[in-house]
């Protein structure tokens, strides 16, 4: 049985690691195994909730209410290239090959791309585990971070395409000789497509091109294992169980991010189940309007240096306090009047001061409330 | 030319923003770059007080330019870019992106409009991983005219004095640990330090002996929970601002040639702002 999937996307800054993990959180308490799949892991994260990067899922610890039911993983993309060429090559001998292909030597780090993949092929293993009955993806901090969705399937489309065939039979070309020398007719479309791989080769250079094209054809044989992953991939994402959530939090940069994801979801058709603004304060909390009222009420009670420190801090939070909810409030306006009619606007609060787990625990209890107050919402 | 570079939220783009508004201050022709949809640049420079060019790298346009830049000719790149393999190829091979926006900088630079150019890194990935590309390419295209232009780009831009390279942070010992490791990555993989660290968003202190204060005054009021409350909550901020003084020493021991400290402020401060806690040398060690 597969894992019900919620996917979390959202800009930089916006608090979208603690959010998404304050989520699982809750989802755990509540009685689910929950694993929380943390792509693009800060350091920090990974270390309060005491889970090592690059590591199989591990429990998390930090709240007994969700003992033995609460699980985090964060991959290291960089790490597990090898661990995805082991999945698509399954014979050993080509496997090494392309392992040792200078061109895959040199771009698997720097393909972008690749982490998408690793992601999506470690989310199905994960889902289909069947040790889990929740599955929180959190996925990176980027306005691309919706190129997961679709990375598996440009891929295969290059694989299934004749581009690669073409770029894969250029090495044969290549041994004696410019590629399209070694045709003889040349008709219109022939004559296009030698003039198209004389400039590519040209531009790209004849060693680079052998080592390319003999990658790609490695590639292009295992790629009925590739349509395997795009299918399975497809479907767990696309399945109308899984929920996607758009997190952003009260900065202008981040309520365009959130808009440009809202509007990435809809030109994949996919239907938002809700936006959270995270560190949405609203205002003096009680506990500062108690402590001054006793003040006020009471003058005299503590000496006046003490009353003098008091008042001080006091005024210097309420500035602190009036700006975030200020900002929090146009932020929420620009939202509610630009995010898809019916898609609900949650917001969690500002926790702060406090160390990361606190944080998770404190956006957890946010996330009960929210879903006390709204059933219909509830997982 | 200056890489500004940090993770998302930092305050990186209001950075890179205040920079360039500061070299256009003292009167240079200054430039800000981005990858993005040049929103948040826009953002940063709004009710800027000299004059600033801003760019916003497109990159169907910087690709087809940089291949025509290298076959020598718009036509010939047209004619490669058009066709449907390559533009599949194109589509499924992201660190190109990377190198092409390197190169599109690297014109810029070349075409002399601007003294200088600030660019403001995607905050994606780390910066070692786009600064990096420009030597994978030259290694893996050895020989051919990418290989050639990586070599270029590598030694007119990314090569120690080319360029200076700005790290955005925030006051906490967490956050400046990733920095720490950014610095110690750039020394290992590129073999060069950060010009300019900026530790963004430093918190004001509270009036010493607050937190004190208000333990003295919930025993004055044994009846109210409020006061307790408030001191836990102070002394937590006070923790936090040791944390951040913490911090600040680790920043030091970055040993980026210069350490900028700026202060907490409202979300989106103009560059305009900015720019002045930088001359002021706001917090600075």
């Amino acid at each position: 049985m597969s894992a019900r999937l919620t996917v979390c996307v959202g800009g930089g800054g916006v608090g979208k690691t603690t959010t998404s993990a304050a989520l699982a959180l809750q989802l755990a308490r509540a009685g689910a195994r929950t694993l929380v799949l943390t792509v693009d892991p800060a350091r920090r994260l990974a270390d309060a909730l005491g889970v090592a990067i690059g590591q199989a899922a591990a429990p998390v610890t930090i709240c007994p209410h969700a003992a033995g039911r609460f699980f985090a993983r964060m991959p290291d993309t960089r790490g597990s290239m090898g661990e995805l060429m082991e999945w698509v090559f399954e014979d050993p001998e080509p496997r090494a090959r392309v392992l040792s292909n200078p061109a895959y030597r040199e771009l698997a780090d720097a393909l972008a791309g690749m982490h998408e993949l690793l992601t999506v092929t470690l989310l199905q293993h994960e889902a289909n585990s069947g040790r889990y009955d929740e599955i929180v993806l959190d996925t990176a901090p980027s306005r691309n971070a919706l190129a997961f969705l679709t990375f598996p399937q440009r891929f295969l489309e290059l694989l299934e395409a004749k581009a690669l065939g073409w770029l894969a039979a250029l090495s044969g070309g290549l041994q004696g000789g410019p590629p399209s020398s070694r045709r003889g007719r040349l008709g219109f479309f022939a004559w296009g497509r030698a003039k198209v791989e004389s400039l590519f080769g040209r531009i790209v250079g004849v060693e680079a091109l052998r080592n390319l094209s003999a990658l790609f054809a490695e590639l292009i044989n295992a790629r009925g294992r590739w349509a395997e992953l795009v299918r399975e991939s497809d479907r767990l994402l696309r399945a109308p169980t899984t929920r996607y959530f758009v997190v952003g939090a009260p900065s202008g940069g981040a309520v365009s991010d959130v808009l440009f994801l809202l509007g990435a979801l809809e030109r994949r058709k996919v239907r938002p189940a809700a936006v959270v603004l995270n560190r949405s304060e609203a205002g003096v909390p009680p506990v500062e309007r108690e402590v001054q009222a006793l003040l006020d009420a009471r003058p005299g009670l503590v000496p006046a240096a003490d009353e003098a420190a008091l008042r001080g801090a006091l005024q210097g939070l309420a500035l602190e306090h009036r700006a975030r909810a200020a900002s929090a409030d146009a932020a929420a306006r620009a939202l509610a009047a630009r995010a898809p009619r019916g898609v609900p606007l949650y917001r969690l609060p500002f926790v702060g001061p406090a160390s990361p787990p606190e944080i998770v625990l404190g956006l957890a209890d946010a996330w009960q409330a929210l879903f006390d107050s709204r059933p219909a919402d509830a997982p | 030319m200056t890489f500004v570079t940090g993770k998302g939220g930092v305050g990186k783009s209001t950075v890179a923003g205040a920079l360039a508004l500061r070299a256009a201050r003292e009167g240079a022709r200054a430039a800000l770059v981005e990858f993005d949809d040049g929103e948040a640049g826009a953002r940063a420079l709004r009710g800027a007080d000299a004059e600033v060019g801003h760019v916003v790298v497109d990159y169907d346009a910087a690709l087809e330019e940089a291949v025509a830049g290298v076959l020598g000719g718009a036509l010939m790149a047209r004619t490669l870019l058009g066709h449907g393999a390559v533009r599949r190829l194109v589509k499924a091979m992201p660190a190109l992106r990377e190198f092409v926006s390197l190169e599109k900088v690297r014109s810029l630079v070349a075409a002399g409009a601007f003294d200088r150019v600030v660019v403001d890194l995607p905050a994606s990935g780390h910066a070692v991983d786009w600064l990096r590309v420009p030597g994978a390419f030259e290694r893996f295209l050895l020989g051919g005219p990418l290989g050639a232009l990586g070599r270029r780009l590598r030694e007119e831009l990314i090569a120690e004095g080319k360029s200076d390279l700005v790290l955005v942070t925030l006051a906490e010992p967490l956050v400046m640990r990733e920095t720490e490791d950014l610095a110690g990555r750039l020394r290992g993989e590129l073999g060069r330090g950060a010009t300019l660290v900026v530790v963004n968003r430093v918190a004001r202190p509270d009036p010493p002996g607050a937190a004190e204060a208000a333990e003295r005054l919930a025993s004055a009021a044994p009846g109210v929970a409020a006061p307790a409350s408030f001191a836990g909550l102070l002394r937590a901020r006070s923790a936090l601002a040791s944390e951040g003084t913490r911090a600040l020493a680790m920043a030091r021991a970055v040993e980026a040639a210069a350490l900028a400290a700026l202060p907490e402020a409202a979300a989106d401060p103009p560059a305009v702002d900015v720019a002045r806690w930088l001359e002021e040398g706001a917090l600075a060690a």
